[in-house]
């Protein structure tokens, strides 16, 4: 009876550096997430010199409004943001490292989908991808509100991620 | 004109001719006139078939034809451009008249797709060339002549799929000819460049293959044609087979003779031109061949080589082939592979940098033959280190990593073109970064220190960059392991920013206060450095983890300095670097709490004689700032009486106060003042002039120790009194000097005083006690006592003198005891001249050097010093081993004996150098038994070399021998004795030395070797003093070597003692003289071995020779 035990212990003790080695950790992947989140804020902040108070109009298609409760609607934020960033003018913010925090976004995904993966989550195509039609009008019509919300709603999303990533259970 | 008159022509993929129309002449040539044809060109140089054109012309209608060598095409147009055809049958009706000029032309895409040529050969000398392209509108393009008739017309840009229609303008003088219209797909004339890089290899089996590369920029495959020639100088080529791979196995069939081997290639599919044929390979197999001949590979790695040995058109078998490195190392054999019966393989493990020799960067790798015959060709192999170490850092913002390397120039291969390339995942590296099928380029700029800095910007923070370096040479690429680095792990953060330190008041902390940098935003650690600001910065650390503060308070020791402190963060995970040290912050000097005490002080008082009072000055020295901390303004001068009253005076500057001494008593004490307060713990001094007259201080005493320090010692009086404190005066009476004091405490009573004091000078020191009542009477001196560090001399001598003295009595005695030691040597040791015969006729009395003593004999004289340590005793043989315990004779001994008749003369001749030994076997009591005898003793040293064990086979045999050899009453065998036997002694030596009248003597033997001379026993002066005349010592030195098997050898170790009874021996002595002619031949031949044996025989003319030889007695006793 004893020896049946010690095969055991020996197997576990082979395969727990193997379980030690695993190349992602969840708490790792939260932390890096919750750090980058905390650079980009930081990133929009250095350079908008002013808090927005203002409620604008005609912009309902950049999110930011809702808060982001689930894995899937920050995946699907990130993808709307993502699809924005490049097309905001620079003129208005030309200190703002909007390739690097359009780099950091796609990290940023990719840590929420590695949670979500960890979570047996699917990720979606963002629904609203296909709203964005009139983006380019918009930015012709009024670049600067535009480039000043999305930022703006940017910071508010990543504020909501940070505060909802602790206590995210389920997809 | 000719758009209109003449239809278009597709181009074939060949040379094809068209026949010159001019525009304005159309109309002249007469279809009756016949065919206007075109001698066929050839164009065997590109192998292309031939085509002829022809055109007919009309007035009002004209014949266009295409023609080839197997069919025709043409077209008969009507003014109207109706169109007839023709088939191939009816073109021989028009054959046979021909046209005065043709058009010979060539058209082709080049291999890179990018040029559409058109190549005119032309009968005409023209002055100018040019074709026009329709599509969509013209383009016209200028021909360049290339030769005397040949012209070249290149048309960029071309879309393959196109079809374009061209025609040929020729401008002769004034003549304009305009060829008919030819329409074409440059896709379907496209002519590949040739084949690259000819070269031969082997199959894993040893079979040769031709290979080859394919041109570049083919995005269409292609087909090869693959042609050998016997001998380079003929032409007939023999085309061996069309492949499609970039490769051809030859095998060996080919192999021991000389082949050119050519390659072309041509689009697989569809139509086009075969390329030019590639350089001719010589495929020349008549010596050493490698496969390959040249490897560039990487440090660590395993490289094989195959060789192929024809040695004079004999192939050499593959398993006589030999490996040699650089012609020193040969290659053990276990790294051979027999692929075949010719080829051999060599793999190399593991391999190491090459070391560059000279200008050989490679290592040359031989293939011999067996009996080391070596071919001068050699395979060449590269082995460089491509471990180049890629470091990264991610700038304070996040945004920017600088990734650096560097290549050592000297180990690479000259040549050689380095470049970054690197991968990216989405997020994090893998545990085992390894090289990925797709990677990007990163382009470095090559910096002052020679390193290769490449910058990516913007970063993907938590992505895993893999990156290696490519080596890229034209022997082959190599890749340095590659390793992945993460943006957010290597970041060197901006430092810490508004630095503030400062000395905490009351606390005394040094307190550091920053900001910290916007990124990272995770948690970080700092470290702060800190020193005394002065010229000499020692930086003490101190560090301190996620301080979310933004501060820390250090202890330090001196609060009343300037620190200057410097902060640096890094990331608390431990990755990435630390920061740069951020701005110095400097400390200012501030009080930062009251004085810790106030100043010690004392004072004057001086006698005004004019307003007939006593002034008291108080003098006191300035406060320290580790006392004041860390300064002071000013000091308050406080007075009590004694009825109750107290007084202050404020003192900003100096550091004295006088005042006059108005009441009896009083009590002053001085407070430190600064901005923060007065000092709390102050000292008091209470003047009073009742207890100035108290005096306990019994005696004083000064002591100089030298011109820096002074000893003051005192004694106390018996007192009542408590003392708080003593006050040392003390001032240069010579000089005006101002008086110098200082506080000690009240239990002590010697006290160095530290200053500068010049002894010569006169000092006086004054002792205060002070009592809590006040200043008592001082004690004065004014001189130094000087005899203090006398005493202290004495001290020391009292130590010193005494061991010297008993030394130099211990000396003396020494001498003297070998001063009497020598003596007694010299002379009282010295025998008797009239006993000992070589010693007659010297005169000890006088003797100029020891030797003398000795060299006064004549015989002697070969023998050296008397006093060697060795005495050999020479050639003494036991004729016959003692075989069994029963042996109780002396057996036998061959040896050197002086006469009997000599003994009485010849005796004791160095009586105090034997062993202890003598005086054991001559004991007093046995030999001076009864009346007096003559005692002879005999000493020796003897020397043998063989071993004893046939002889006395064990212990037992030997003491039974000895026993049986002292038989007398008187013998004496001691253990010592026998001990000295059991320890290996290998020899026994009678002598008997007895004269025949003297009956009942013992005698002595002893043989005495490696110790040498030894002290000589009591019992040895008792002989020589009280029996000189009658009793003999002997002395007899042996040292040939008689080695006889017969024979027994005395050793060197042997000690051998023996007493004889006389009775028994005088018949062995008998029998002795009997056989003392068989002696004769022995001495001459011990005297023989004089000159080879290196030992001394001091003694030897006083013995004379007598051969004892008792052969074979002891067998006939038994």
């Amino acid at each position: 009876m004893r020896c049946p035990s010690l095969p055991l212990c020996g197997l576990l003790c082979v395969w727990l550096p193997l379980f030690y080695s695993r190349p992602v950790k969840i708490d790792k992947v939260k932390a890096d997430t919750k750090n980058l989140t905390r650079t980009i804020i930081a990133r929009i902040q250095e350079h908008q010199l002013f808090p927005l108070n203002l409620k604008i109009n005609g912009l309902d298609f950049i999110p930011g409004e809702q808060p982001l409760e689930s894995l899937d609607s920050m995946d699907e934020t990130l993808q709307i943001f993502q699809r924005i960033l490049p097309s905001l003018p620079s003129l208005p913010m030309e200190n703002v490292p909007v390739a690097q925090i359009f780099n950091d976004i796609e990290n940023l995904r990719s840590l929420i989908q590695t949670l979500g993966s960890h979570l047996g989550c699917t990720f979606h195509k963002s629904s609203n991808l296909d709203a964005l039609g009139n983006l380019t009008e918009l930015l012709t019509t009024s670049p600067y509100t535009t480039a000043v919300v999305a930022l703006d709603r940017l910071q508010k999303c990543l504020h909501s991620i940070i505060k909802h990533l602790d206590h995210i259970q389920s997809c | 004109m000719a758009v209109a008159h003449c239809m278009v022509h597709q181009i074939p993929a060949s040379s094809f001719m068209l026949p010159c129309m001019s525009p304005n002449e159309t109309s002249v040539i007469p279809l009756t006139a016949g065919v206007v044809a075109s001698s066929p060109g050839l164009h065997g140089e590109h192998g292309t078939a031939e085509t002829n054109s022809l055109v007919l012309a009309a007035e009002e209608s004209f014949l266009c034809c295409l023609w080839s060598e197997t069919h025709a095409n043409c077209s008969l147009y009507t003014a109207g451009m109706e169109t007839k055809k023709f088939t191939s049958s009816e073109v021989s009706s028009f054959a046979p008249q021909q046209t005065d000029l043709s058009w010979n032309i060539q058209c082709w895409t080049k291999g890179n797709l990018e040029l559409f040529v058109l190549k005119y050969i032309g009968k005409l000398s023209l002055e100018d060339i040019s074709t026009g392209s329709l599509k969509g509108n013209f383009m016209v393009t200028p021909c360049n002549g290339n030769g005397s008739d040949k012209y070249e017309c290149h048309i960029p840009s071309l879309k393959l799929n196109y079809t374009y229609i061209t025609w040929l303008n020729i401008i002769n003088g004034v003549t304009l000819l305009q060829s008919p219209l030819m329409s074409v797909r440059p896709i379907n004339i496209v002519k590949p460049e040739s084949p690259l890089n000819l070269r031969l290899e082997m199959t894993d089996k040893g079979q040769l293959k031709i290979c080859w590369s394919s041109p570049v920029l083919t995005p269409y495959p292609l087909q090869y044609e693959v042609k050998f020639s016997g001998n380079a100088t003929q032409n007939a080529w023999q085309v061996v087979e069309i492949v499609i791979e970039t490769s051809l196995i030859i095998g060996n069939k080919l192999v021991s003779s000389s082949y050119l081997v050519q390659v072309r290639c041509k689009s697989l599919h569809g139509p086009g031109f075969w390329s030019d044929w590639s350089t001719p390979y010589n495929l020349n197999t008549e010596d050493v061949m490698y496969f390959p001949p040249k490897i560039l590979t990487s440090v660590g790695s395993n490289v094989s080589f195959h060789c192929l040995y024809n040695d004079k058109n004999k192939m050499i078998l593959s398993k006589k082939i030999v490996w040699w490195l650089n012609l020193a190392e040969e290659i053990p054999e276990r790294q051979y592979t027999l692929v075949n019966d010719r080829v051999s393989r060599v793999t190399l493990f593991n391999l190491n940098a090459t070391k560059p020799r000279g200008k050989f960067f490679y290592n040359a790798l031989y293939c011999c033959n067996q009996n080391r015959e070596c071919h001068h060709r050699y395979a060449e192999l590269y082995v460089v280190d491509v471990n180049i170490n890629i470091t990264c850092e991610t700038d304070g913002y996040l945004t920017k990593m600088t990734c650096r390397w560097s290549a050592n120039t000297n180990t690479l291969l000259v040549g050689s073109s380095l470049q970054l390339k690197y991968y990216r995942s989405s997020i994090y590296c893998s545990d085992f970064p390894s090289i990925p099928p797709k990677s990007e380029a990163k382009e470095c700029h090559l910096e002052r220190n020679h390193y290769y800095e490449c910058t990516f910007q913007p970063i993907f923070l938590l992505s895993g960059y893999t990156m290696w370096i490519e080596i890229k040479h034209q022997l082959g690429t190599l890749e340095s392991p590659p390793t992945c680095v993460i943006p957010a792990d290597v970041v060197k953060p901006f430092p810490p920013s508004n630095v503030k330190a400062e000395i905490t008041k009351n606390i005394g902390l040094l307190n550091v206060s920053w900001t910290n940098p916007a990124f990272p935003n995770s948690d970080l650690k700092f470290q702060i450095r800190y020193s005394v600001n002065r010229e000499e910065i020692l930086w003490e650390i101190f560090e301190v983890s996620n301080a979310p503060t933004r501060s820390v308070t250090i202890k330090v020791l001196d609060l009343c300095v300037i620190y200057i402190v410097q902060v640096r963060c890094s990331g608390l995970d431990g990755l990435g670097y630390w920061s740069d040290w951020s701005k110095p912050a400097y400390t200012t000097v501030q009080d930062i709490q009251a004085p810790l005490r106030g100043p010690e002080f004392w004072r004057v008082i001086n006698e005004d004689p004019i307003r007939k009072q006593k002034n008291v000055t108080l003098v006191w020295k300035p406060l320290m700032k580790n006392y004041s901390l860390c300064s002071v303004c000013g000091y308050i001068v406080k007075q009590h009486t004694s009825e109750n009253t107290t007084w202050t005076e404020y003192v900003t500057s100096g550091t004295t106060y006088t005042y006059p001494w108005m009441e009896d008593a009083h009590t002053v004490t001085i407070l430190a003042v600064n901005s923060v307060g007065a000092s709390s713990m102050n000292f008091n001094l209470t003047l009073s002039r009742q207890m100035s007259t108290v005096n306990i201080v019994q005696s004083l005493n000064a002591y100089p120790v030298n011109s820096s320090c002074v000893i003051l010692t005192w004694t106390l009086s018996p007192q009542m009194y408590v003392i708080t404190s003593f006050v040392i005066e003390w001032k240069n009476l010579n000089e005006e000097e101002q008086m110098k004091w200082i506080r000690v405490a009240p239990n002590i009573s010697k006290y160095y005083i530290y200053d500068l004091f010049i002894l010569i000078e006169k000092y006086q020191f004054s002792l205060y006690p002070i009592f809590p009542e006040g200043v008592g009477n001082p004690k004065t001196t004014d001189e130094f006592i000087k005899d203090r560090s006398e005493k202290q001399n004495d001290a020391s001598l009292h130590v010193i003198l005494p061991i010297v003295i008993s030394s130099f009595i211990l000396l003396l005695g020494s001498l003297l005891i070998s001063q009497q030691r020598m003596k007694k040597l010299f002379w009282e040791d010295v025998p008797n001249p009239k006993n000992c015969s070589w010693a007659q006729g010297v005169n000890f009395q006088k003797p100029e050097t020891f030797e003398h003593l000795f060299i006064k004999h004549p015989e002697a004289i070969s023998f050296g010093p008397l006093l060697e340590p060795e005495i050999v005793l020479e050639d003494i043989s036991v004729a016959k081993a003692l075989k069994s315990e029963d042996k109780q004779d002396l057996l036998a001994v061959d040896s050197m004996f002086t006469t009997i008749q000599d003994s009485e003369h010849d005796s004791a001749c160095s009586s105090s150098h034997f062993s202890n030994s003598l005086s054991e076997s001559s004991h007093d009591d046995k030999v001076s038994e009864g009346t007096m005898r003559q005692s002879n003793i005999k000493y020796a040293t003897i020397i043998s070399n063989c071993k004893l064990s046939g002889l006395y086979e064990e212990q037992k045999n030997l003491s039974g021998s000895f026993s049986g050899c002292f038989l007398g009453e008187d013998s004496l065998v001691t253990d010592p004795f026998s001990r000295s036997w059991e320890v290996g002694n290998q020899a026994f030596l009678i002598l008997p030395d007895q004269h025949p009248s003297q009956v009942s003597k013992t005698i002595s033997l002893s043989v005495v070797s490696s110790e040498g001379f030894s002290e000589p026993s009591d019992h040895d002066d008792t002989f020589s003093d009280a029996d000189s005349p009658e009793r003999s010592l002997y002395y007899l030195g042996l040292t040939s070597i008689k080695k006889n098997e017969n024979d027994i050898f005395l050793t060197e170790n042997s000690r051998v003692m023996c007493h004889l009874h006389t009775n028994g021996l005088f018949k062995d002595m008998e029998f002795l003289r009997d056989t003392s002619s068989n002696l004769n031949p022995f001495i001459k031949n011990s005297l023989k071995y004089e000159n080879s044996v290196k030992t001394f025989v001091p003694y030897m003319p006083q013995f004379q020779a007598t051969t004892i030889k008792l052969q074979e007695t002891t067998e006939t006793k038994t």
